[in-house]
């Protein structure tokens, strides 16, 4: 093995390292997870941050391009919400005085990311992140869209699926002035939320079609049918794919 | 796509934009930077950060192993110290109501520790200097992770003598790991070098390592014309005892002379 492509799988195996070990399941929710990657670093992340007051905060971001700089790109983003009480809901008492029982709001958490990415990452680097916080008890989702796709949202009442076209604002690391919007929607027991990188879809509106199916045919069953349904329904591609489901249990 | 050693070379793009573009500037002192890059970049990394406005945190670091991976752990240690109003000047609000202080030399390297232990491979770490430099007080307050103490010419006996090597272990090593202080004071005249390993450790064909006495005898000899013609010279030393052969690690060092 020479020397680049040992360091290519050290980066790797620091991306694997910094990812959840373990899927959370609040109460009432049914949680899974698909990561496919390549063998290049990713530019793919996905976080969860549990709270204390029981909910949930999670992110799910997608780097521009691949590779050695956005692998750097996601290890900052990574360990800024992991080192800061304001983003991960943790106190650090040896180093900052706030509490730990507060976290920004999600709109305000991606406007401080995005001052972050622009000074700190390469000239033209921008990374797409949903930020959302899960209140698990009464179902509400509070989120902010920096430019990432819209997640589907299947609602059990009609059958139907909805993308959760609000609050989108632009990627992070376009512009220092960009603001960005909030929004509290309501998930209903039986609905289920899926999010994805732009991997899952290479395809566009064949994929999504695709998408959908996979998600009503299993919607009834269990979020991890609904990830399987998906993965076996995707074209082998060379992108990385990352896929989260959220279903709130009857 | 782009190729893997197009993406290294990204990578060391990414750690040149970042170097700090202005270094310091304070009546009665004067600083340099040397940082050469070897053709597989090293780990090294340094920083200038304002923490008011008569304070700097000055960092210099250097992670274990080569190429992208060294360059994420510095970008690791690069965001802890950037993106927080207590190891920065920078204020974060709405995000962070904090502003007006920060925090100490070894508050922040143990925090950087704990970061990089949760986030580095078990085998990765990173050596480091941490001062705060108060020029008002001609004083660093200064914290060592297994990195070397820097070495000081005093012009009142024109010898070099090492700072105090309170050395606590690498980042990224032991979570609980404590840093403790020391302190040192620059005299009018007095110089100051700060470096990596890659400086003392620099081997030449036949094997000999440059040593920390050629750093000693460059800082004797150009202490009296200041921080440009200590890292000139220094830098002339090295590529002499290289016999022009390019490193095989970065070599990175700071140079700081109190003038008045």
């Amino acid at each position: 093995m020479n020397e680049l492509e040992q360091d290519l799988r050290t980066i790797g195996a620091m991306q694997r390292q910094m990812l959840p070990r373990e899927v959370p399941q609040p109460s009432g929710w049914d949680l899974a997870v698909h990561y496919q990657v390549g063998a290049w670093p990713s530019g793919n992340y996905y976080d969860f941050l549990p709270l204390h007051d029981g909910r949930l905060a999670f992110l799910l971001a997608d780097a521009s391009e691949q590779g050695g700089p956005a692998a750097a790109l996601v290890a900052m983003v990574r360990v800024f919400m992991h080192a800061c009480p304001l983003a991960s809901g943790h106190a650090d008492a040896e180093f900052c005085p706030m509490p730990g029982n507060i976290v920004q709001a999600p709109h305000i958490l991606l406007a401080n990311l995005n001052q972050l990415v622009i000074e700190n990452s390469l000239e033209g680097q921008t990374m797409s992140v949903f930020c959302g916080i899960l209140s698990p008890a009464d179902g509400t989702l509070h989120f902010a869209n920096a430019g990432h796709l819209s997640p589907r949202w299947y609602h059990a009442r009609t059958g139907g699926i909805e993308a959760l076209r609000y609050a989108v604002g632009l990627p992070l690391g376009l512009d220092a002035a960009a603001s960005f919007h909030h929004k509290r929607v309501e998930i209903e027991t039986g609905d289920v939320l899926v999010f994805f990188t732009q991997g899952t879809i290479v395809d566009s509106d064949l994929s999504l079609q695709r998408l959908d199916c996979a998600i009503k045919k299993n919607a009834q069953a269990s979020s991890v049918a609904i990830k399987d349904a998906i993965v076996q329904s995707l074209r082998a591609g060379d992108d990385d794919v990352t896929l989260l489901v959220m279903r709130r249990a009857a | 796509m782009a190729t893997g050693a197009q993406q290294i070379e990204q990578l060391g793009r990414w750690r040149r934009r970042l170097l700090p573009r202005s270094l310091p500037e304070v009546a009665g002192w004067e600083w340099a930077v040397h940082a050469s890059h070897s053709a597989w970049p090293g780990g090294d990394y340094f920083d200038v950060v304002p923490l008011s406005a008569e304070q700097w945190l000055v960092f210099l670091g250097d992670a274990s192993g080569h190429g992208g991976a060294a360059a994420v752990l510095a970008a690791m240690a690069r965001m802890v110290l950037h993106a927080c109003p207590l190891t920065s000047e920078r204020e974060r609000a709405p995000f962070c109501p904090v502003h007006g202080w920060s925090q100490t030399p070894s508050v922040i390297m143990s925090r950087l520790n704990r970061v990089l232990a949760s986030n580095a491979l078990e085998e990765q770490f990173m050596t480091a200097f941490l001062g705060q430099w108060r020029p008002a007080r001609a004083r660093f307050d200064f914290v060592l992770a297994g990195a070397a103490p820097p070495r000081i010419w005093r012009q009142a006996t024109g010898q070099v003598e090492a700072a105090t090597d309170c050395a606590g272990l690498p980042l990224g090593i032991a979570p609980k790991e404590v840093y403790s202080v020391a302190r040192i004071v620059l005299e009018p005249g007095d110089a100051m070098v700060i470096f990596t390993d890659g400086l003392v450790e620099a081997r030449n064909a036949k094997g000999q390592m440059f040593r920390v006495h050629r750093v000693d005898a460059v800082l004797t000899e150009q202490a009296h014309d200041g921080a440009e013609a200590i890292r000139a010279g220094l830098a002339e030393s090295v590529n002499d005892f290289l016999e022009g052969r390019p490193a095989a690690d970065d070599v990175s060092f700071l140079v700081v002379k109190r003038w008045e």
